[in-house]
């Protein structure tokens, strides 16, 4: 259960400052400057990629729930 | 027409290939990213691309180019993508080209010949707004002396702050959304008025903020014809569009080749990380994307050689493919790459910014999807 979590939770994370940065447009891409507050859309984007790669990633995850929940057979 | 470059274009293709790699690789852009250049490329570089034929690809040959097309320039952008080197090349030699060679005759033969020469650069200032919409224009063209005076603003102006002429899309009819009243004018970044403030943006690529305040330009200004601008903005904007896409096939092609090296070095838990088959199938997924998107953009562009007329749906067809493959091909190599990809100390960072920014230029995959919805009328 906490597997799907941690990798539903990072994935969504992703997906919604995808959504940020796309609806923020060219003003999101600032990385410097006043309007974009020090590119902070940019930096909170690339920040989140990290949230499927750190604490066991997206892949490990996904394979305990495979075989822990779902007792699928395989190594 | 076959989906593979002649041999000509192959021929242009790998000395842009063996030229970017020896000349501007990714630690170029590292370089002037980390001196904080002021230019934010290498002048000595577009020399270098002047002296090669890039500058002048598509200028005629009666105006010191070579005189060739879209394919051919975009066989170039695609080494450009696969190098992440930030220069003119698009603004200038691209779309600036592109928009002369629809003007009248006395401007075209003055200032493609120095586009030619690496002399000359050009910015295409279009967008108002953080999304790309050029039936936007509310920037104003009124009637003044000789000529007119421009006032409002423009963003996301790429390579606006080292341009010397500006293409500025202006509304002297009719109301922001429509597509009559607009007008392209040739604009001397130094007129008084004129505020161009330099962005920095996520990628270390150029792009400009524009404010025009009572800008006052001579009639001999317009680029075409006055209140039917929009017919060229277009064509412009296609040429531009496919460049782009083909800028995205070679970052995206760039960071999924790094990746599958990765996946074939790194191990874990004993075995290649390319051994496990939930990786093997999402390589193979974004290999087949990067194939069919690469078809797309080259029919594209030769649309734009062959039938500019109706080359619009593969233009739309190819930029939001492009914008698409390119992203999925990042994000992966981000992930497969694992922690090290966050990491300043590798590349694959570096293509996830510009594939970022590449993919909002010139309308992002909703635009050009929406796009050939509205043409196809779905």
């Amino acid at each position: 259960m906490s597997s799907m979590l941690k990798y539903y939770g990072a994935e969504l994370n992703k997906r919604r400052h995808e959504l940020l940065m796309s609806a923020g447009g060219s003003d999101a891409l600032e990385w410097e400057g006043e309007r974009s507050r020090g590119g902070d859309r940019a930096r909170s984007w690339l920040r989140t990629k990290a949230n499927s790669i750190e604490g066991g990633t997206s892949e490990v995850q996904l394979n305990i729930i495979a075989k822990r929940l779902l007792e699928l057979p395989g190594a | 027409m076959a989906l593979v470059l002649d041999e000509q274009q192959a021929m242009l293709q790998e000395s842009a290939r063996n030229f970017l790699a020896d000349k501007a690789p990714v630690a170029h852009l590292r370089k002037l990213r980390d001196g904080r250049d002021a230019d934010g490329f290498s002048r000595d570089l577009w020399k270098e691309f002047a002296e090669m034929g890039f500058t002048g690809v598509l200028v005629p040959e009666e105006h010191g180019g070579l005189g060739l097309g879209h394919v051919e320039a975009g066989t170039i952008m695609e080494e450009i993508g696969r190098n992440l080197t930030p220069s003119p090349f698009l603004s200038t030699a691209i779309v600036g080209v592109s928009a002369l060679l629809r003007a009248n005759g006395e401007r075209k033969g003055e200032l493609l010949p120095k586009i030619a020469a690496g002399d000359l650069l050009m910015a295409l200032a279009v967008d108002e707004r953080a999304k790309h919409g050029p039936r936007q224009v509310a920037l104003s063209a009124k009637r003044s002396g000789n000529g007119f005076a421009l006032s409002g603003t423009k963003t996301f102006v790429v390579d606006g702050h080292v341009a010397d002429v500006l293409i500025v899309a202006a509304r002297t009819a009719g109301a922001p959304g429509e597509t009559d009243g607009l007008t392209l004018f040739l604009v001397d970044p130094k007129t008084t008025g004129l505020e161009v403030k330099r962005a920095v943006m996520v990628d270390s690529h150029n792009a400009a903020r524009l404010t025009f305040d009572h800008v006052q330009v001579d009639a001999d200004a317009v680029l075409g014809e006055v209140d039917a601008g929009w017919a060229v903005l277009e064509g412009v904007l296609n040429v531009g569009r496919g460049a782009v896409a083909a800028e995205l096939v070679g970052c995206g092609e760039e960071a999924f080749g790094r990746t599958v090296s990765y996946l074939k070095e790194r191990k874990q838990f004993g075995r290649a990380i390319g051994e496990f088959q939930a990786l093997q199938h999402r390589a193979a997924h974004l290999y087949s994307e990067i194939e069919i998107t690469r078809a797309a953009v080259l029919k594209a562009l030769q649309q734009l050689d062959q039938k500019p007329e109706s080359a619009e749906p593969f233009v739309a067809i190819a930029k939001a493919r492009a914008g698409k493959t390119a992203t999925l091909a990042v994000q992966e190599a981000v992930q497969m790459h694992g922690g090290i990809g966050m990491t300043d100390a590798i590349d694959i960072g570096l293509f996830m910014k510009r594939v970022r920014v590449a993919e909002e230029l010139f309308g992002d995959a909703n635009f050009h999807a929406d796009r050939l919805a509205r043409l196809k009328q779905y």
